[in-house]
C-alpha cells in the first residue's frame, strides 16, 4: 500500500507527536494501524526513529568535542577509550559489570531474561478503547495562539478535540462544541473540555456564545458551576480563584458553594455582572474588570491578519520581480478588469490574454485569471534556453474530470521544449520534447478531490547539478525523479492555461480554474526557497511554518 | 562460567564501542521515549556482559546484541506495563523486522544526516541539537534559541521534516551518481 502525500504528512505529524510524547491515545492507535498495514509507513517510522537516535548521537558528539576531558574513561594504562556522553552511564555499567564479573559476583546463574515473556494484560489498544474517545469540540480559529510551556496537548487549527485540558499562554483560540456552543479562550487561560456541552475554567478568560440548541452548556468554576439558559456570556477566573461573570445576552444560572458550605443559586441576566470572591461568596458588580473578546472581534483580527499576509506577499512579490534569476513573473495583481495584457514584472515578456476573465485571487482585491472556456489562454514568448529552471504557480483547480490541466505549454517541437501540467490522474508533470518525443517527469498523485477548489502552490525544479526533477506541493517536497536527458530547457512561443497545437497532449480544453501567480527562475531552488514562496504567499495561516529560515 | 580474560573484556568493550549507537538506535526504534530506551539499553548492556561468554567471536555481534535488546524490550512491557513501551507486541514485531531489513540503508542515512545538519541554518541546527542533548527537552531548546515553547515545537517538527527529506534526497542523489 503506497502512501499518498497527505498520508505521508499525517504519518510525519504522528511521529513528531510520538517523539515529543504528546500523542493522544487515539492518534497512537492510528499510528499503530499504519505500522501494521503499510510497509511504507513502517519504513518511514524506522527511518524517523533512527534519525532521532542519530540526532542524539550528533548532539552528544558536539558536546563531546567541546569538552573531551570529561568524557575519557581510562580502561588500562595503555588504552584510552572515548565514550560519547549518553553512553557514559552504560560504559560505567559495563566496566562495573566486568569488575564484578571478575570478582565472580555473577558466577551464579543470573535469572535469564532471554526467555519469552507473556504479553501484558492490558495493551495500549485496550487503554485507547477504555478512554473516552468521543469528539467533543473542534479548534476552529486562532489568532496569535501560543500554548503554555507545560501544555500536555497542543492541537492545531481544525483539529477535533476530545476530553482534554488546554493551556494557552497567549492569543485567542476559538472552540466550537459539537452541541453548538462557541467558546473563545483568551490567553493566559486554562480550560478543560469535559463533554460535548460542558467544560471547566480554572484560570483566565473565556467568552461563550450558546445558541438555543446548546442550552444547558455548563462551565465548572473554582467555586461553583455556571449553567447556560440560552445566552452569550463572559467569564474571568483570576489567580486565587475569584470569578467574574458577565452576561451579554439572555440568562445564566450560577450554582455555588461558599466557604461556610452554604449552597446558593444566582440567576444573571442581560447586562448584569456577578463577582464570586475567593471564598465563594457572590457580589453583584456593575461591569467586568476587563472586556471579553467576542467572535466579531476575532473575525476582525483574522481579517487584519489576512491583510498583513497580503502585505507580506506584496513585499515578496517586489523582491521576486527584482531578482536577477527571475525569467518571468506574472503576479496577476493591479490589472484593470478589462486589461488584455498580462504584465511580466521581471523582463517584460508580457502575455496576451485571450478569452480568460479577471477574477478575485487569493486575497480580497487581488487579481487572478479564470480559465473556463476551451480557448481561454494567455499567449507569451520566452526565447532563451536554460540549463536549470524553477517553475512556480498559485492555482485553484475546479475540476480534473479525466482531462489534463495545462499551466504552461510550449508551442515548439525543438529539443528541450517544456510544458508543465497536471495530468488526469492529478499528477504534476514536467514534459520535455527530446528528439520529437515527450519525456515526462511525473510526481505522485498531488490533486485529489479534497484539493480541488482550494488555492494550492505548485513548483517544479529542473536541476542539472543533482540531475533531479523535484516536484513541490504547498512548499513541501513531493517527489523526485532522475533527469534522463540533461538538455537546456526552452519555451519559445507558449500558452498559459492551455495546450498548444503542437503539444503531445491532444486536448482542446483549457485548465478549469484560476491562476493568480506564475513565476520562472533560471535556477533550481531547494525546498527552503520553495517553502518560502509558499509560506509568504499562502492566504491561510501556515501550520509548522519555517519561521526562522532566512530568505 | 569461565572468567573473561582481559583480552575478552577488551574485545567486548571494543564491540560495544563500535555498536553502541546502533544497538541504542535499535532499542529506540522499538521504544520511542529516549530516556526509556536508554534505561533499556543499560539493562541490555548488563545482560550482554553477563552472556558474553555465549557469544561466538566471528559471528554477528550486533544481531546477537539486538536479540538481547529485543527480549529486554519485551520484558520491559511486562515489568512496567506500558510505561516504557508504547506499542503492542504485534507492532513491535513488524517494526523489528522492518528495521532488520533496513540496516544497511540506515547506516547510510546516519552518515547523510551529518551532511544535512550542516545544511541547516545556524539557529535551526542549534535548536535541533539542543533538543537532542541528553536530558534536554523542547523547553530547553526554546530557551537556547529565544523562542516560545510552542514556536519551538513547530520549528522542531519542521526541522525534522526538512532533515528527513534531505537525508532521503541525499540517498537518492548518491544512487544517481
Amino acid at each position: 500500500m503506497n502512501l499518498t502525500d497527505e498520508e505521508i504528512l499525517e504519518v510525519h505529524e504522528l511521529l513528531n507527536g510520538l517523539v515529543e510524547k504528546n500523542l493522544p491515545p487515539p492518534e497512537l492507535k492510528k499510528l499503530e494501524k499504519w505500522l501494521l498495514e503499510s510497509s511504507e509507513a513502517r519504513q518511514m517510522y524506522v527511518s524517523f526513529m533512527d534519525m532521532s537516535s542519530s540526532l542524539a548521537h550528533y548532539a552528544e558528539e558536539i558536546i563531546s568535542d567541546e569538552d573531551d576531558s570529561e568524557e575519557e574513561i581510562i580502561l588500562t594504562e595503555s588504552k584510552t577509550l572515548k565514550f560519547s556522553r549518553p553512553f557514559l552511564a552504560i560504559a560505567a555499567v559495563l566496566i562495573l559489570s566486568f569488575t564484578l564479573y571478575n570478582f565472580k559476583l555473577f558466577n551464579t546463574a543470573a535469572p535469564s531474561i532471554l526467555e519469552p515473556s507473556t504479553p501484558i494484560n492490558k495493551s495500549v489498544e485496550d487503554i485507547a478503547r477504555d478512554s473516552d474517545s468521543a469528539v467533543f469540540a473542534v479548534l476552529t480559529n486562532s489568532v496569535g495562539l501560543e500554548w503554555s510551556a507545560d501544555a500536555s496537548y497542543t492541537p492545531s487549527l481544525g483539529q477535533t478535540l476530545e476530553k482534554t485540558s488546554l493551556k494557552v499562554a497567549n492569543g485567542l483560540a476559538q472552540l466550537e462544541f459539537i452541541r453548538g456552543a462557541t467558546v473563545i479562550l483568551e490567553g493566559p487561560v486554562e480550560f478543560e473540555i469535559q463533554g460535548s456541552n460542558k467544560g471547566s475554567l480554572t484560570r483566565g478568560k473565556l467568552r461563550a456564545n450558546v445558541p438555543p440548541v446548546a442550552k444547558g452548556f455548563a462551565v465548572d468554576l473554582p467555586r461553583g458551576r455556571l449553567i447556560d439558559l440560552g445566552t452569550e456570556f463572559g467569564l474571568h477566573v483570576h489567580d486565587g480563584g475569584s470569578t467574574e461573570i458577565f452576561v451579554y445576552k439572555g440568562k445564566i444560572k450560577y450554582e455555588g458553594m461558599s466557604e461556610s458550605s452554604e449552597p446558593f443559586t444566582r440567576e444573571v441576566s442581560t447586562g448584569e455582572a456577578l463577582f464570586i470572591d475567593p471564598y465563594g461568596y457572590p457580589n453583584w458588580i456593575e461591569m467586568p474588570s476587563e472586556s471579553f473578546m467576542g467572535t466579531a472581534d476575532l473575525a476582525f483580527i483574522s481579517m487584519e491578519q489576512s491583510q498583513n499576509r497580503y502585505l507580506s506577499w506584496v513585499n515578496l512579490s517586489e523582491e521576486i520581480a527584482g531578482l536577477d534569476k527571475t525569467l518571468l513573473y506574472y503576479s496577476f495583481d493591479n490589472h484593470a478588469p478589462w486589461s488584455r495584457t498580462l504584465n511580466d514584472l521581471s523582463r517584460n515578456s508580457n502575455g496576451a490574454i485571450i478569452g480568460c476573465k479577471w477574477t478575485e485571487g487569493r486575497w480580497s482585491g487581488k487579481g487572478a485569471l479564470g480559465f473556463k472556456r476551451k480557448n481561454d489562454q494567455v499567449r507569451l514568448d520566452l526565447p532563451d534556453r536554460h540549463a536549470a529552471l524553477t517553475l512556480g504557480a498559485w492555482i485553484k483547480l475546479d475540476e480534473l474530470n479525466h482531462f489534463s490541466s495545462p499551466i504552461i505549454s510550449s508551442d515548439s517541437r525543438s529539443n528541450g521544449a517544456a510544458s508543465w501540467y497536471i495530468n488526469p490522474d492529478g499528477k504534476l508533470v514536467l514534459e520535455l520534447t527530446v528528439n520529437n518525443k515527450p519525456e515526462r517527469y511525473e510526481s505522485a498523485v498531488a490533486f485529489r478531490k479534497e484539493r480541488l477548489g482550494r488555492w494550492m502552490h505548485i513548483a517544479t525544479t529542473f536541476d542539472p547539478v543533482s540531475k533531479l526533477v523535484s516536484h513541490y506541493i504547498n512548499g513541501r517536497s513531493f517527489s523526485r525523479e532522475k533527469i534522463v536527458s540533461a538538455i537546456p530547457l526552452s519555451f519559445g512561443p507558449s500558452l498559459l492555461g492551455n495546450f498548444s497545437k503542437n503539444s503531445s497532449i491532444n486536448q482542446k480544453r483549457s485548465m478549469q480554474g484560476k491562476i493568480d501567480e506564475f513565476v520562472l527562475f533560471e535556477q533550481a531552488y531547494d525546498e527552503v526557497g520553495i517553502r518560502r514562496l509558499f509560506e509568504i504567499g499562502c492566504p491561510y495561516e501556515v501550520p509548522n511554518a519555517f519561521g526562522s529560515v532566512s530568505p | 562460567m569461565a572468567d573473561p580474560s582481559p583480552d575478552r573484556s577488551t574485545e567486548l568493550l571494543q564491540l560495544m564501542m563500535k555498536y553502541q549507537r546502533r544497538i541504542f538506535a535499535y532499542i529506540h526504534t522499538l521504544v520511542p521515549s529516549r530516556s526509556d530506551a536508554e534505561d533499556i539499553l543499560q539493562e541490555a548492556s548488563l545482560t550482554i556482559c553477563e552472556k558474553f561468554d555465549d557469544f561466538e567471536i566471528g559471528t554477528n555481534f550486533y544481531s546477537w546484541a539486538c536479540q538481547i535488546a529485543y527480549w529486554k524490550v519485551r520484558a520491559a512491557r511486562k515489568k512496567y506495563a506500558t510505561a516504557k513501551v508504547v506499542f503492542n507486541q504485534e507492532v513491535l514485531d513488524v517494526i523489528s523486522q522492518t528495521r532488520t531489513e533496513m540496516e544497511e540503508e540506515l547506516d547510510s542515512r546516519h552518515v547523510a544526516l551529518s551532511r544535512c545538519l550542516h545544511k541547516l541554518n545556524e539557529r535551526d541546527r542549534r535548536m535541533v541539537l539542543t533538543r537532542y542533548e541528553s536530558g534536554k527537552n523542547v523547553s530547553a531548546a526554546a530557551q537556547a534559541c529565544g523562542r516560545t515553547v510552542q514556536g519551538a515545537y513547530k520549528a522542531l517538527n519542521r526541522i525534522r521534516k526538512v532533515l528527513f527529506d534531505c537525508v532521503t534526497f541525499e540517498l537518492a542523489t548518491d544512487e544517481a551518481r
